[in-house]
């Protein structure tokens, strides 16, 4: 047999476990630790708005207890999720220059805690992104703009961003592909729950067979097409009773589930520090909504060694599942595929 | 979707000296600020209350309705309580069953659609709870 290549950085999230420390069932520190027992790192990501009290500011005796669980555990600090706040106010958006320190502050505390890597997300325009390459390579922390689902890679605003990085070529500004974006259909799971909540049978037929319409139409290029979409989701939910919350439907629909070919993740994978391993819920071993075997196998053609968060998401609609078997699952799946392409996914230190 | 059904619990509703209270998760995946609540409307068995009938107590302070879209230096932390105080003209009687319905606007504000419009987040929930002791 072929000796293995050395392949990405197995890890997760701690947005995968929201739903328990939402419910207060855990704190920060026991996800961690349960993260460490079930071997679900090395890599660890955290969203500093989810997780850390009075973030970016959550003091001296944080900062050292973190690092302390860290050099306990074994587990590695991948990415830490920031937030550019731009409409924090009612009265106008914050300012550019207001922009940079709100970004700035997060970006120095990742870097405080020994993240590599901060996600950062749409608002964030390639102008921001370019100010903030000094503070980011100061840090010494690389910025991920994450492509979610509507975005995708081809996408103008994303290209527009790609170009500016590749530009500047400064190896400091890159991009955080979530696998939301390359999505082959509506989650189980999602069906699942409409029907343990009365969602009628006929609803639920319109709405499969609009996503495959969209589907077929191709990831949304520009807003008027996304904003058609959403339109469409909420006038069916509107049509049968649900006009309360149409607007969620259409977030729901559009927003997570996207249209994209997983082959345009090759236009960026020189970009990607850092990755989404999104996923919905896993049936049988298989996660039948983010189509694994095609996505990982634009990482092994493009050898891939970065760091991949296992990104579980059906906790929204899924009460009834342990998130913590759903990304159990998800790592043993990616790193059976990834063994076909001939990979070792690393799973230590 | 998005933790909608964790706003509320079977231990929510509370009594406060003037009323009863309502106590809060905050219906999103992370913290925000509390500028990020654009309204909130409440029926209270079968009445819609009127606004400044009710107000928004957290982080130890209270605020009127009107107030807080525009408290943007307040967070409301994922893992703590806010309150909606209803202020009825006496205390609620705790063990006593009240259907509620509750719904609140979000706008997010890391999540600019386009030019001043913001994604939003509306849970509309009716339940039926009874006063805690």
């Amino acid at each position: 047999m072929t000796e293995l290549k050395q392949g990405h950085l197995q890890g997760t999230t701690l947005y995968s476990y929201t739903r328990m420390f939402h419910e207060g069932k855990a704190t920060m520190e026991d996800l961690i630790r349960e993260v460490a027992r079930r071997g679900q790192g090395p890599g660890l990501e955290v969203i500093g708005f989810q997780s850390i009290r009075n973030w970016p500011n959550p003091g001296a005796e944080f900062i050292k207890s973190f690092r302390a669980i860290m050099d306990e555990t074994g587990l590695i600090p991948t990415s830490m999720a920031v937030n550019a706040d731009i409409g924090l106010r009612r009265d106008r958006n914050l300012t550019h220059d207001e922009m940079i320190d709100y970004m700035a502050a997060q970006i120095n505390m990742a870097s405080t805690l020994g993240f590599p890597v901060a996600r950062v997300q749409i608002s964030m325009t390639p102008d921001v992104m370019e100010a903030l390459l000094p503070v980011a390579e100061k840090a010494n922390v690389k910025l991920g703009l994450e492509i979610h689902s509507h975005h995708s890679p081809r996408h103008p605003e994303m290209v527009a961003h790609r170009e500016r990085y590749e530009k500047l070529n400064s190896g400091f500004l890159g991009f955080v592909p979530d696998f939301g974006t390359t999505c082959i259909g509506m989650p189980p799971s999602l069906i699942e729950k409409y029907r343990k909540t009365g969602v009628p049978e006929e609803m639920i037929t319109e709405l499969e067979a609009l996503w495959q319409v969209h589907h077929s139409e191709g990831a949304p290029h520009d807003g008027p097409t996304q904003g058609k979409r959403m339109g469409q989701v909420a006038g069916i939910a509107a049509k049968y009773g649900f006009g309360e919350t149409a607007i969620d439907y259409a977030i729901n629909h559009c927003g997570l589930f996207g249209h994209a070919d997983p082959e345009e993740w090759r236009d960026i994978m020189h970009l990607v520090w850092h990755t989404h391993g999104k996923f919905f819920g896993m049936h049988d071993g298989v996660e039948p909504t983010t189509p694994l075997p095609a996505i990982m196998k634009v990482y092994a053609d493009t050898g891939y060694t970065g760091s991949i968060s296992s990104e579980y998401e059906g906790f929204h609609w899924n009460n009834w599942s342990n998130p913590f078997d759903q990304v159990d699952a998800h790592q043993k799946y990616i790193r059976e595929i990834m063994e076909g392409y001939g990979y070792q996914v690393r799973t230590k230190a | 979707m998005a933790t909608h059904d964790t706003i509320l619990n079977s231990k929510s509703l509370e009594v406060i000296p003037d009323g009863l209270s309502l106590a809060l998760t905050i219906p999103w995946y992370r913290s925000l600020w509390v500028s990020s609540i654009s309204s909130i409307a409440v029926t209270l068995d079968g009445q819609e209350l009127a606004q400044d009938k009710m107000s928004f107590r957290i982080n130890g302070k209270r605020f009127t309705l009107d107030e807080v879209p525009n408290q943007w230096e307040e967070l409301w932390f994922m893992q703590d309580r806010a309150y909606l105080d209803m202020h009825l003209g006496a205390a609620g009687a705790v063990g006593s069953d009240h259907t509620i319905t509750f719904h609140i606007e979000l706008r997010l504000p890391y999540m600019q659609i386009k030019p001043g419009f913001y994604l939003p987040n509306i849970v509309h929930q009716t339940v039926t709870l009874k006063v805690q002791g």
